[in-house]
């Protein structure tokens, strides 16, 4: 793992942030982390602990109050631009006048595809998502876990290297929440895209990822960093593993420590 | 895997999201629509031929140009909506999207474009060749369009159809009753907008408007729409009750109190005015109605354009706003006697200018507050995508903008009709009707009064209607036109 370079890399990276009433509070407070490619990266902790912040930052959608940042070997910004990163947030966000098929063809209308290659594409993003018989369908006619599938194939459609996931499954119930685990663990590996997943579900994290990173309340800082050795495909069956025990306990005392 | 495919089929059961195919009937629009063009065939056979002309009333009140071209482009639009047929929407559109349709279409726009530029520019000097030719050309090119659609519809019918596993018993007659139809249309275009009365003497306008009316009947087919009919009473009948009711009530209360007709006419009194006089009525209204386009369009137009000029430049929205709201909170009729100074009393332009200012205001607020208000969150989509910023009002800001626009559009309908009559109380053409309506109160004439009013009203709601229709076909998507679950 270590041989090969980090696809993002924080170095000391700090954010502060201005309440309304002009007290400054410390978000995020000295974060070294490195995440490597292929890695399917969980970051978890208590809510307002900042795992949106830093994913924000690792993304150009705030910048760090200081520290280094580093995505795929170029500041944030530039990664941005080039646009080598997909991003799924906790609300779907899919513009309710476009059809599904429209939503997954955004990205691509931005990078000025021709419409004809658009479509097959985003088609073929149906086809991983389970969705296909949906496509002429508009976002409202879809269940919660189905637009949150668009919006994971919309943000896969250009093949991005990385995925940055801001807590997609927060707002699902548990039972869609477990199937979309199912299948997200699907489309990772047959993408082999990086992910970075924000949580605050011990069993999501341990479930899905090949590491967990865990944040402390404000200021966050990394408490510990988990590598989670549970074979892959993982079958649903996993959670019921001793071993699944033993790291969702272990998880779960870092986070209350 | 399983567990998806069953998500997914319980998602289908559970929205019905396939909605059953084989129900033909979906809305009373296309009863509406077939209404309509009942009517407007009527209409425009007293129009055209030469002796109803003069002698009918019908003829008489649609004696102005302009209302018998606007009437000819409406059943022109009709006949293609019939022709189209209801049970298939998708189909609809796909004729759309056929590329040959897609340019000619933007062709006719063009052309329309270039047409109403030329007929602004000929308001000043007069360009009658060049105009002849643009309508001669884009008459030509939309029923070269009328035609492709119609055969890419019908033929879209007969595949879906055939799909089910149904012969489709119709499509001969949807053809003939199509062509017909089409055929009639054409021939009133040919003789309102090019004056090409062919024929005119003999009995051929009357066959082809049985049969345009045969064919009406044999698109609409009322008699396979019994279960709608039966579903919608229930819901017009109160609002239908009502109206009867207090129409009943206000007859009996002015005949059993004796009231003086200056104060309050009955309704049978009101009823037998306007139908007597109804020729003249429609053209006055219509002239003023005119006046309210116009000054709709200029309104809005500029509402709108400030509005998006507005929200792309945040110091401009600053230094606009105020003299905006400045302009709004003076009261515009009070302008009138200036405008009449201006541009003189019986230019229309002194009464298009008040229903401008009146609704330039609610249209850029109204795309103000659209443009503005795009949840924070679809905006970081798009920064997360490196969007520029003119696809980022492209494909987000404007949408969300639409209802509030249209909204806005809304409200102006209303506002620019009662513009059109108020500014003319202040004086203009003996032939409009708030001058005409202004001098019948003085006279205490208010049987006239009231059928005034009821004509300005009709309008008032038809210019409603037509905005509300543009906004279910360029939003369909919006919350308020999805199909209700209970």
């Amino acid at each position: 793992m270590t041989s090969t370079l980090p696809i993002v890399s924080f170095k000391g990276v700090n954010r502060r942030f201005k309440t309304p009433d002009g007290q400054v509070t410390t978000a995020l407070s000295d974060i070294d982390l490195n995440i490597y490619p292929g890695e399917f990266v969980s970051i978890i902790g208590p809510s307002g602990c900042g795992k949106s912040t830093l994913i924000r930052i690792a993304g150009d959608l705030l910048p760090p109050s200081s520290g280094e940042v580093m995505v795929n070997g170029k500041p944030p910004h530039q990664t941005r631009l080039n646009r080598e990163y997909g991003m799924v947030f906790q609300a779907a966000t899919l513009y309710e006048w476009r059809s599904v098929l429209k939503n997954i063809e955004l990205p691509l209308e931005i990078m000025r595809w021709p419409a004809e290659k658009r479509e097959s594409r985003a088609r073929e993003m149906l086809e991983l998502v389970q969705l296909s018989d949906f496509a002429s369908n508009y976002p409202w006619q879809l269940s919660g876990g189905m637009q949150q599938r668009v919006a994971i194939a919309r943000a896969l459609t250009f093949e991005p290297s990385l995925l940055f996931m801001d807590e997609p499954f927060g707002a699902l119930d548990e039972i869609t929440r477990e199937r979309m685990n199912i299948e997200l663990l699907n489309i990772w590996q047959k993408t082999k895209t990086t992910v970075i997943f924000i949580t605050h579900s011990i069993q999501e994290a341990v479930y899905l990822s090949s590491r967990i990173i865990v944040l402390s309340p404000r200021p966050g800082k990394i408490v510990d960093d988990i590598a989670i050795d549970l074979p892959y495909p993982r079958a649903p069956e996993v959670r019921d593993s001793d071993t699944f025990h033993r790291l969702v306990s272990k998880v779960r005392t870092e986070l209350h420590a | 895997m399983t567990s998806a495919t069953e998500l997914s089929t319980l998602a289908v059961t559970g929205l019905s999201v396939e909605a059953p195919r084989s129900l033909p009937v979906q809305d009373t629009g296309f009863d509406i629509a077939a209404l309509l063009t009942i009517g407007l065939i009527v209409v425009l056979f007293h129009i055209l031929a030469p002796a109803l002309r003069a002698d009918s009333q019908t003829g008489q009140a649609f004696s102005a140009m302009s209302l018998r071209q606007v009437i000819t482009v409406v059943f022109g639009f009709l006949t293609i909506a019939l022709a189209a047929g209801e049970n298939n929407k998708s189909d609809r559109m796909k004729a759309f999207s056929l590329p040959a349709i897609r340019w000619l279409v933007r062709g006719i726009v063009a052309f329309y474009v270039i047409y109403a530029v030329v007929l602004l520019v000929s308001l000043s000097g007069s360009l009658p060749l060049v105009l002849l030719l643009f309508a001669f050309a884009s008459t030509l090119i939309s029923a070269i369009v009328y035609i492709l659609i119609l055969g890419a519809t019908i033929t879209g019918n007969e595949r879906n159809t055939t799909q089910q596993g149904q012969p489709s018993p119709g499509t001969l007659l949807r053809w003939v009753a199509s062509a017909l139809l089409g055929t009639y249309t054409l021939y009133t275009v040919a003789s309102v907008f090019f004056g090409l009365e062919i024929a005119i003497d003999t009995i051929l306008p009357a066959l082809l408007e049985l049969a345009g009316l045969a064919s009406v009947v044999a698109l609409w087919q009322p008699w396979n729409r019994g279960v709608l009919y039966r579903q919608q009473l229930g819901k017009v009948l109160p609002a239908i009750l009502i109206f009867v009711g207090v129409l009943v009530l206000w007859e009996l209360i002015v005949k059993a109190f004796d009231i003086q007709q200056f104060i309050l006419p009955a309704p049978s009194v009101t009823i037998a005015t306007f139908t007597s006089i109804y020729p003249g009525l429609v053209n006055q209204g219509w002239l003023t109605f005119q006046n309210a386009l116009w000054g709709f369009g200029i309104g809005c137009g500029a509402g709108i354009f400030f509005g998006l000029a507005s929200a792309r430049f945040g110091g401009f929205s600053k230094t606009v706003l105020p003299y905006a709201i400045a302009v709004n909170s003076i009261p515009i009729v009070a302008f009138a006697p200036i405008t009449n100074a201006w541009f003189g009393v019986v230019n229309p332009t002194s009464k298009i200018i008040i229903v401008a200012i009146l609704t330039f205001f609610p249209t850029m607020i109204n795309t103000v507050r659209g443009l503005t208000s795009v949840d924070p969150a679809s905006l970081e989509l798009m920064r997360s995508l490196a969007a520029s910023e003119f696809d980022i009002f492209r494909k987000v800001r404007l949408p969300v903008a639409l209802p509030f626009i249209l909204n806005g559009l809304k409200i102006s309908t209303s506002l620019s009709m009662i513009g059109a009559i108020v500014a003319e109380y202040f004086g203009g053409p003996i032939t409009g009707l708030g001058v005409d309506l202004k001098s019948n109160a003085m006279l205490n004439r208010f049987p006239l009064v009231w059928s005034q009013i009821i004509i300005a009203s009709a309008l008032g709601i038809m210019f409603y209607f037509v905005v509300s229709l543009v906004e279910r076909l360029i939003m369909p998507w919006h919350i308020t036109f999805r199909p209700r679950t209970d």
